[in-house]
Formats: C-alpha cells, structure tokens, sequence
C-alpha cells in the first residue's frame, strides 16, 4: 500500500500518493479546471511545463505559482484563482 | 554576488553536456535548471517520492549521475533565471532568496516548448499539449484522459501516443498534417542514423498492435465542450494544410494533444541581448551563433533546443562543443586538446544533419494551417483576445509586437507572448503577404518568471 499525503484544495481535503506535482494531483482527483479568467471560463493544465501559466494557482498563501511545476507537499494550502496569473512586481 | 568560471542555465542534454566538458576541463561551474530534477525535457526525471512512474531514460540517469559525481559542478535545481543583464548578470531565484551571479562565461540552454496554432476550442480543459501529457503518465502514472486523440505534425505524435498506449490510456488516432508519402523518405535520408529509424518504427509498430490509426493530411478544425471537451472536429488538409471544411468529421474525445513542433525558448538570449535571425526550419527565432556556438555578447554561448530546434543528440554535441570552446577561451585547454576533444561531437552533429533537415521540411508549418481561426476564437489565451480584435489591429497598422501589445494587450499576460506569438506573427504575414521574419520576433522584459519583493530585496542585499 502506498503511503500518502493529505492537502486543502479550497478548503476540502485531498489525498493523494507522494510524488506528485499538484497539477498532477488535481488531474488525479478528475478535477481540470485549476484557474477560471476574468470572464468565468474554466482553464486547465495546457503545455505541463512551465511556459504558459494557465495552471496558475495560489499555493500556500502565493499568488500565481505554477501547478504543473509545483511537487504537492503533505499540509499545502491550495486555493484556485481568478483572473490572469501575475509576474510580480516589474511585470 | 558570486563569480564561477561558467554559469549554465538548463540542465538538459545540452546544458549538463557544457558542464561536464567546462568541468572536465578544471573549470568552476554552476549549473541551474527550474525543475525539481537535473534532466531536461527528453530526460525528465519523477519526483524523488514518485511511486507510479516509468523507469528513467538511461543516458539521461548516466549524464545525471556524471554531473553529480564532478566535483566542478554546482548543481541549483528548484531555481530560476529571470534576466540577464550586462556582466553577463544573471539573477537566480528559488523559494524567496536571489543569488546573482557574475560568471566569466555564460551558457544558455533552455530548451523549446511546442508550437500549438489557435483553433476553435483551443482553451477548453482537456486540450493541451502532446508533452504535458506525457510528462503525467511517465514522470506520475496519471491518466490525461480516457479518450485521446493526438494532433499535429512530427515524429513527437507517435511517440507520445505509443507511450500512452503502453501506459494503458486509450488513444483513438493520431491526425498527422503531413501526407504519408512524405514520411517514406525518412529512410533514404536517415540511413547514417539507424538508431533514429529504429526508434521511429518501434512507435508505429506499437500503435499499430494497439490498431490506433494514424490518419495523414488531416488537422483539427475545433473542439467542443463545456467544463471540459467532449467533441473534435478534424478534417481533410490540402498541401498548404488548409481544412476542407465541407468533408469535417467530428469525434468523441475528452483530451485532445495537440502541437506542431517546437519553439526554441529565446527569452533568456534576447534579455543578454544577443542577436536573433529567423530560421523557419529550427522553430522560429534562434540566436545567431556561431562555430562553437557562441552568440553576439562576448562570454555568451546557446545551445541545445533553446538555440534552434534540432533534438536531444545534437543539443548534447552542442552543449559538449561550447563547453569545451569555454575552456580554450579561459585557458583552460590548448588549442589542439579543443580540436581532438570537439571532433567525435562535431561528427555525431554532422551525421544527424541528413534526417534532422528531411524531418524539417516534412513538418515545415504550412500557411493554411490557420483558415480554422473564426472571428472568437481567442488569439492570446492570457488576455482573452478574440481574433477579430488582433486581426483590426493589424489592419489599423499594427503589426509587430510593440504596437500590436499597445493596441491590444496581445502578450502583456505571464507567458509573455510565448504562446500567442509565434502563431500570431505567421497569421499577420499571412495577412499582410510579407514574410514570418518581417514580422519579428516578441520582446522580453525581465522578470521572465514570477518573482516576489522579498526575492528583489533580498537580491539588493547581496549586490551591496
Ligand atoms: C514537453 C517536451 C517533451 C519532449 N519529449 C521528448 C521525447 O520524449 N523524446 C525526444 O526525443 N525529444 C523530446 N523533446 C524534444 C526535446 O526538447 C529535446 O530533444 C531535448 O530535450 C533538448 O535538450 P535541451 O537540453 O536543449 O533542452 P531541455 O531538455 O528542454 O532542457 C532545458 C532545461 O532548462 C530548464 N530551464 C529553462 N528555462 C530556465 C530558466 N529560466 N531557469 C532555469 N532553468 C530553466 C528547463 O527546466 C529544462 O530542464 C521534448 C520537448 C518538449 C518541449
Ligand atoms: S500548464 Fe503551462 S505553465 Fe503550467
């Protein structure tokens, strides 16, 4: 048996095996929408490698962090945003 | 601050193939990659807990376990490089700390990500690219879906696919914009790489026990669905890969993978400022380089996939040679220990040229290939940018990057422009009958990733 790890995805828990990105971890529980735009269409994991940021989620209280490239951690707070991702500052 | 002799941004074939040469050489080196694992995409490797993964390409655990062993070698996974600056300056960010580094030579060696046109539907969930869904079965075990149909053209939608089937995922056909006839050639032109040929025929023979169909001169002309796609609509292409809509077809699916080849990612060389030609057959804008790969900023060199689309041996040949040409510019190697060191990687690049060019020229991206694009389809995936607003731009002048980015906000999202760019600058050629590389590339602006205020502070500590 596989040993696994538990964490929040707006608010409802979620297990899943280590080993994970949590993009992968959403895929897992056959959950596609990670982010919805501005204009409420639901948007999923698209190139799965970091270039195009429609995975962009807030992770542990950081905005726009990338799921696809994100390993889950046991206790990560994982939130779905709304919007385009933001760069930080300069952007 | 910190200053090795070489800083290598990428740790795939190409970047860990500078390193180990620079290293082997007596050069201090530090070599950077964003993933969590040293690899690349070819070599991507599971996360370290991952249970339900495939078993790791071997040369790529090989060229993994020779960078570790280097004592040379710094290797910094988990940390990106978001500019570079004058110096060559390059700022390094992981979890809220930024190290710049002053190196005395600087390799770039990011690699290409997949070239993906805009159709109707393109956004829907379900729709990605053929290598995010090969990075969830072989790095996690993750089924991308149940029903899969792959799109596009080159040798990338077979092999996915084969990998797919033997993962257990059930793949419905594999639609390929170029004809069949085109692909008989391969073995003429590939005879001095057999390994290559061998490769490819081990892909068709797996899709053909698992009797999924390859159907040539066809292309995707829309995807429906709600909260997630349910319906492809594909369709006879001509020879410009233009759709005869009137013989569409449609067919269920509820993940369709779909890419047309590679883009090199240049972001990096154009922030040091190194100059770009354009070369259609390589994926686009490349840097321009020369013998030993070297860019137009002293102490810059690109390699690999980044600098010109062209696959993993000859990324690793390119990366081997520039390291070593590193070595002879800092003295760390004599001129005749270069040429008899350079030799077998020169000969492995040249032995590739043959199958590399005839693969180019069959997959060449064709002109028609956007005459599926309605007047909603969105263009720039970031901003929600429907084609009807980019395409009055462009007929109000607008038709380089600069102007079309003020006119519309086409690639101010976080990619970038990478996505919408390079299908973007071919559909204002098309429209404005000039070339791709009268258009000219899309500008980058460092950050080139997500950076936070501690990260920046804690950067302006370092560089005091
Ligand atoms: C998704 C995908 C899957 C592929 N799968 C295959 C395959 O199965 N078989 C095959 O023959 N070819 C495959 N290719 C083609 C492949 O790109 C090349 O064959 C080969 O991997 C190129 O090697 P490279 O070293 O140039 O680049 P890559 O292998 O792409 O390595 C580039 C590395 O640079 C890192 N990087 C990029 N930007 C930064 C930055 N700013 N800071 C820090 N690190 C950075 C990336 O994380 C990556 O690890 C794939 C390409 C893609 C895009
Ligand atoms: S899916 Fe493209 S950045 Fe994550």
């Amino acid at each position: 048996m596989v040993s696994m790890i538990s964490f929040q995805l707006d608010g409802e828990t979620v297990r899943c095996p280590p080993g994970l990105t949590v993009a992968g971890a959403l895929f897992r529980q056959g959950c596609l929408a990670i982010r919805q735009t501005s204009s409420s269409a639901p948007r999923s994991l698209f190139c799965g490698m970091g270039v195009c940021f429609e995975c962009a989620m807030t992770i542990d209280g950081r905005p726009s962090v990338r799921a696809c490239v994100t390993p889950v951690k046991e206790g990560m707070v994982v939130t779905t945003q709304r919007g385009p991702a933001d760069l930080g500052p300069g952007s | 601050m910190s200053a090795p002799d070489v800083l290598v941004i990428g740790g795939g074939p190409a970047g860990m193939g500078a390193a180990l040469e620079a290293a082997n050489s007596g050069l201090t080196c530090v070599l950077v990659d964003e993933s969590p694992e040293l690899g690349g995409q070819i070599y991507r490797a599971p996360l370290p807990e991952a249970e339900q993964a495939m078993s790791p390409h071997p040369h790529g655990a090989y060229l993994r376990q020779k960078v570790r062993e280097s004592s040379g070698i710094e290797v910094r996974t988990g940390c990106s490089a978001w500019g570079v600056f004058e110096g060559p300056e390059v700022p390094v960010s992981s979890e809220g700390s930024t190290i710049v580094y002053r190196p005395k030579a600087l390799v770039i060696a990011p690699g290409a990500y997949e070239f993906v046109p805009p159709f109707p539907g393109w956004t829907l969930p379900g729709v990605m690219t053929p290598g995010a869904a090969q990075i969830l079965v072989k790095t996690m075990g993750i089924e991308p879906g149940k029903r899969v149909i792959l799109a596009g053209t080159g040798p990338f939608l077979p092999a996915v696919a084969s990998q797919l089937v033997r993962a257990g995922v059930g793949v419905t056909a594999v639609l390929e914009a170029s004809p069949r006839h085109h692909w008989w050639t391969l073995p003429w032109h590939g005879f001095r790489t057999p390994s290559i040929l061998r490769e490819g025929l081990g892909y068709l023979a797996t899709l053909r026990r698992a009797r999924v169909p390859i159907l040539y001169r066809r292309g995707i002309v829309e995807v429906r669905g709600g909260e997630r796609m349910t319906h492809v609509a594909h369709a006879p292409l001509d020879d410009h890969w233009a759709p005869n809509l009137s013989r569409r077809e449609e067919i269920e699916a509820d993940t369709l993978c779909v890419g047309y080849g590679f883009v090199p990612r240049v972001h990096l060389a154009q922030s040091a400022g190194c100059e770009l030609e354009f070369r259609d057959e390589q994926g686009g804008w490349v840097p321009r380089r020369d013998a030993e790969f070297a860019t137009s900023v002293e102490g810059v060199y690109s390699v690999g996939d980044g600098a010109g689309v062209a696959g993993a041996w000859s990324a690793e040949s390119e990366g081997r040679i520039a390291g070593l040409a590193i070595a002879r510019r800092l003295g760390a190697l004599e001129p005749g220990d270069f040429d008899r060191q350079q030799r077998p990687w020169r000969t492995k690049l040249d032995r590739l040229t043959p199958i590399r060019r005839a693969l180019d020229r069959i997959c060449r991206i064709r002109s028609g290939l956007f005459e599926s694009i309605q007047d909603d389809t969105l263009v720039c995936r970031c901003e929600e940018l429907p084609w009807k607003t980019v395409r009055s731009a462009i007929d109000f002048g607008a038709d380089q990057f600069r102007s079309l980015k003020v006119a519309t906000r086409l690639g101010m999202g976080p990619c970038q422009g990478r996505f919408c760019w390079p299908a973007t600058s071919r559909m204002i050629a098309r429209q404005c009958q000039v070339g791709v590389e009268q258009v000219g590339p899309s500008s980058a602006r460092p950050p080139l990733r997500p950076v936070s205020l501690g990260c920046l502070a804690s950067m302006d500590e370092e560089a005091r």
